[in-house]
């Protein structure tokens, strides 16, 4: 039943993580592509036995974000894990495998009058969207849509927890513990998810960007639903019913019309190909502050005032201009008063750096939950936050 | 013991440790009255400094602790472990710092759920999640229960909307979780902790997000002939893409109650069912809402009324807020029943749930979260007669299997307890469980925060869902 599919290393697709594991300075001499939940748990029941260590990964659109990796020895490849189970059009609830491609689940989503509740950048996996909890530019919080999630954790058990339902507290919520954690508790094999339903009306806008307060009160109108401040421009996506979406227009400080694939491009500076890139979090306030900051170390930055988040790009890769960069990225967290995430970056960056920020005095409870959840250390051994 | 209770007085102080039997006896259950406890003693700590201290001095006794808010839990979930301390964080209730730019509020955990939208209402903001409780209901209990309620449906329950929380672990360490921005470092320990059911630690401190008021609010009230064609009002509109702020169900039994009662809000007591609608949001599109609502409501038969005032609109919240209170004038107590299903089953569980109340002789009726799924079968009966009491806990048990068979869950809101824990077999299997207590045992390896919650007592013996095994399980 296990398909060890060898790697293929087809002409340096996107959708191909070694590129990240060579730098890694690891080399994976074998590739599971498992095509049930079954078959999963027993491979990685089997290498927590054995204590080989697997880096596991979708469409590895997301790989670069990440501690090296202290180890690995097998790649695990959710994708063979495709396809939709369920979609239940009336209570707008879908559940699928784990690596089926979110394009595919989108046009299964708009098909039946939904939409998808997520939209990171890159066409990556269900898994792996929910792995790394990717924020797009539309929809910040990939956990408010996730009702249910089959995971298999670091000993090989196949786990449930949560449901179909919209509405449900019955047990601990574990998802919220596999979403972000980057496949370190366990590897998702499933999930049901709650479908947005699609807006009747969608018109997008821009212009210079008005001031910091101007800029947020846009973002915050009650029908924005993306809103980014990129290269000096406010770009504003309206998306509800359309007499809503008519009044709001009305209140923006933006007035050129412009096509929605504008929000999605964007997309490429919060998922882009830069030597460096970091994403800063804050509060509204601290926000403009933080992007000043960034652009004065020569960062290209893109703002999302509303769901408080902040990218920067540098494309420097000297390392003294690197280090000005990851310097002036701490202090624009402190500004925005959040926290820094290095999204992207060279290797010795990530040696240095524990690329999601160090848990500090939470470092206990996370080692602990490591311990119970990957007692053999198998799962992307090193790469999470505090190198677990 | 007396060792334990001189050194909670040397804490918190003699007036705030509670430890006589007639002081207890308020303590030995929550507002589920059947499942009960004496707890050794009562605290009421003033700070965070007070919490910690007070649970390493438990610790250093080997007495488990339990935390406390108003104690309107409907799960059993703030009642001690016999001989247990409870750790009431009533005298906490300070709003710490508001933030209307940021959107955001500090509070303790002894705020009271309402009490927190009134200290930021100058702010235009509001804090979404509203129990039916909230004129009691305390924050920390909302944290550790997850609450929902009428609003949910647009706005999310407690989860979306906490950002940070400090707590008491239960070795007495206190520490800061989460993040002002909604996105801290590592795991997300917030959403882990958001329904722990006060068995991970003790929230001393909660971050709370703040939405803004909306423009415009209009209600409306649909009297149908039957709950069965409310239901399908219900799906029609929420198949429709419309997203409103509640959408509310009471059924004929409690209609009758209601309307027998001083919160009688002149409904028809020939009505079938009625239906509230509240739709919120740009007053553009709300107006427009408010006829697509009509639509549907007219053609599965409803007559149908718009709120004209304030005053109006709090006569129809009536109905669906002063069901509690007139159910509980029937008889000495009132069980409050929480399941939810798919929207779709709503018609034919409501049937079954009545039948079921009828076999086993039991007034019943039925007040529910009807666009969530979230049923709220409520049974008045009295707890002293034996008999009664064993048909209602039957009952209950028969409800819940009926609710999972339909592909829904033995709780939407109110939580598992000591009340449901030897049902969470029929929903998760031995490793599911297994998960939730590595989880549980991260915080508490020795379980002494809030022991005998949540999980089934003799573990896995109880029969279990045949579905709820092996990798061949039906999808939940
Ligand atoms: C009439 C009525 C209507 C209700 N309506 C709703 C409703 O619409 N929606 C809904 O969701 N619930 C509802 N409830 C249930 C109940 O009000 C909620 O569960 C509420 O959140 C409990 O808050 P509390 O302060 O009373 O907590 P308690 O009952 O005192 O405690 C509840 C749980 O929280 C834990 N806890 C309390 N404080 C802390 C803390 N500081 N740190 C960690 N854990 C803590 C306790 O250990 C316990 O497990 C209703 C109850 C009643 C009686």
């Amino acid at each position: 039943m296990n398909e060890a599919v060898r790697d293929a290393r087809a002409g340096g697709t996107v959708s191909d993580p070694p590129g990240a594991v060579a730098e890694d300075g690891l080399e994976v001499a074998e590739s599971l592509r498992p095509t049930d939940a079954a078959a999963l748990a027993d491979q990685v029941g089997d290498a927590a036995a054995a204590g080989r260590a697997l880096l596991v990964h979708g469409a590895g659109t997301r790989f670069e974000t990440g501690n090296p990796a202290l180890r690995a020895d097998v790649r695990l490849d959710t994708r063979g894990l495709s396809g939709i189970d369920e979609l239940d059009a009336d209570e707008g609830v879908v559940r699928a495998w784990a690596g089926t491609p979110l394009a595919e689940l989108r046009e299964k989503a708009v098909a039946s009058g939904h939409e998808l509740p997520f939209d990171p950048p890159g066409e990556g996996t269900l898994g792996g969207t929910l792995a790394s909890a990717a924020a797009g530019l539309r929809f910040a919080n990939v956990r408010d849509a996730v009702l249910g999630l089959d995971v298999v954790l670091g000993s090989g058990e196949a786990t449930r927890s949560g449901g179909r339902v919209v509405k449900n507290v019955t047990g601990y919520d574990l998802a919220k513990l596999h979403v972000g954690a980057f496949g370190s508790l366990g590897v998702i094999t499933a999930a049901w998810i709650r479908l947005r339903p699609a807006p009747e009306a969608v018109r997008v806008f821009e212009g210079p960007a008005p001031d910091a307060r101007a800029s947020l009160a846009a973002a915050r109108l009650a029908t924005a639903r993306a809103a980014a401040i990129h290269d000096g421009r406010l770009i504003v996506e309206l998306a509800g019913d359309a007499p809503s979406v008519e009044a709001d227009r009305e209140r923006l400080p933006v007035r050129e019309e412009t096509a929605a694939e504008r929000v999605d491009a964007l997309r490429d500076v919060q998922g882009g190909r830069a030597v460096l890139r970091v994403r800063v979090t804050g509060v509204a306030s601290g926000l403009p502050a933080a992007a000043a900051c960034l652009e004065g170390a020569g960062g290209v930055t893109l703002s999302l005032p509303a769901q408080g988040l902040l990218y920067a790009a540098f494309d420097d890769s000297d390392p003294k201009a690197l280090g000005a960069a990851l310097e002036a990225a701490g202090r624009a967290a402190g500004l925005a008063g959040g926290e820094l995430r290095i999204e992207r970056a060279p290797l010795a960056v990530r040696r240095a750096h524990d690329v999601f920020g160090d848990p500090g005095p939470l470092r206990g409870i996370h080692r602990a939950l490591k311990q119970r959840f990957d007692p053999a250390g198998i799962l992307n051994p090193g790469r999470f936050a505090g190198r677990l | 013991m007396s060792q334990l209770h001189a050194a909670l007085r040397a804490i918190v102080g003699p007036e705030a440790c509670l430890t006589r039997a007639e002081e207890l006896y308020v303590y030995e259950a929550d507002g589920l009255t059947v499942h009960s406890a004496r707890p050794s003693a009562v605290v009421l700590p003033a700070d965070t400094d007070q919490v910690a201290r007070v649970v390493r001095a438990c610790r250093a006794h080997g007495v488990p602790f339990v935390p406390r808010g108003a104690g309107t839990g409907l799960s059993g979930g703030a009642v001690a472990a016999d001989d247990g301390v409870i750790i009431e964080c009533s005298r906490m209730d300070r709003v710490l710092q508001i933030s209307g730019d940021d959107r955001l509020a500090v509070v303790q955990p002894g705020v009271v759920n309402a009490d927190l939208s009134k200290a930021v209402a100058h702010t235009g903001l509001f804090y979404a999640p509203d129990p039916s409780s909230q004129l009691a209901c305390t924050l920390g209990g909302n944290v550790a229960e997850n609450s929902g309620g009428p609003h949910t449906l647009k706005y999310g329950t407690t989860t979306n909307h906490v950002l940070a929380l400090e707590m008491v672990l239960p070795d007495g360490e206190v520490v800061r979780l989460g993040s002002r921005s909604g996105h801290a470092p590592g795991f997300d320990l917030v959403g882990a902790v958001v329904g722990g059911e006060g068995t991970l630690g003790i929230v001393t401190e909660i971050t709370v997000r703040l939405v803004p008021v909306p423009e415009s609010v209009e209600t409306l009230l649909g009297i149908f002939p039957d709950v069965v064609s409310a239901c399908r009002a219900v799906g029609a509109i929420t198949k429709s893409g419309l997203v409103p702020a509640a959408l509310e169900i009471v059924d004929r039994r409690t209609i009758e109650a209601v309307e027998a009662s001083v919160y009688a809000a002149g409904l028809p007591t020939d009505a079938g069912a009625v239906l509230i609608v509240e739709l919120d949001g740009p007053e553009a599109g709300v107006a427009r809402q408010v006829e697509r609502v009509r639509e549907f409501a007219l053609s599965h038969g409803a007559r149908v009324e718009v709120a004209r005032d304030e005053a109006e609109r709090q006569r129809f919240w009536r109905a669906r807020k002063g069901a509690f209170g007139a159910m509980g004038r029937l008889a000495p107590d009132l069980y409050v029943h929480d399941a939810v299903v798919p929207r779709a089953k709503l018609p034919e569980i409501l049937e079954r749930v009545c039948e079921i109340g009828d076999r086993y002789r039991l007034r019943l009726c039925n007040v529910f979260h009807a666009g969530d799924g979230n049923l709220h079968p409520n049974i008045c009966f009295d707890r002293r007669d034996a008999d009664e009491l064993a048909r209602v806990v039957a009952a209950g048990e028969e409800i819940l299997r009926t609710c999972v068979e339909a592909g829904g869950v033995i709780s939407g809101e109110h939580g598992i307890g000591t009340e449901k824990r030897e049902y969470m077999p029929l929903l998760f299997g031995e490793a599911d469980l297994d998960a939730m207590a590595r989880l549980r045992e991260s915080f508490d390896p020795e379980r002494v925060c809030n022991p005998g919650k949540v999980f089934p007592s003799t573990r896995f013996c109880v029969e279990s869902n045949p579905k709820a095994r092996g990798y061949d399980r039906v999808p939940l």
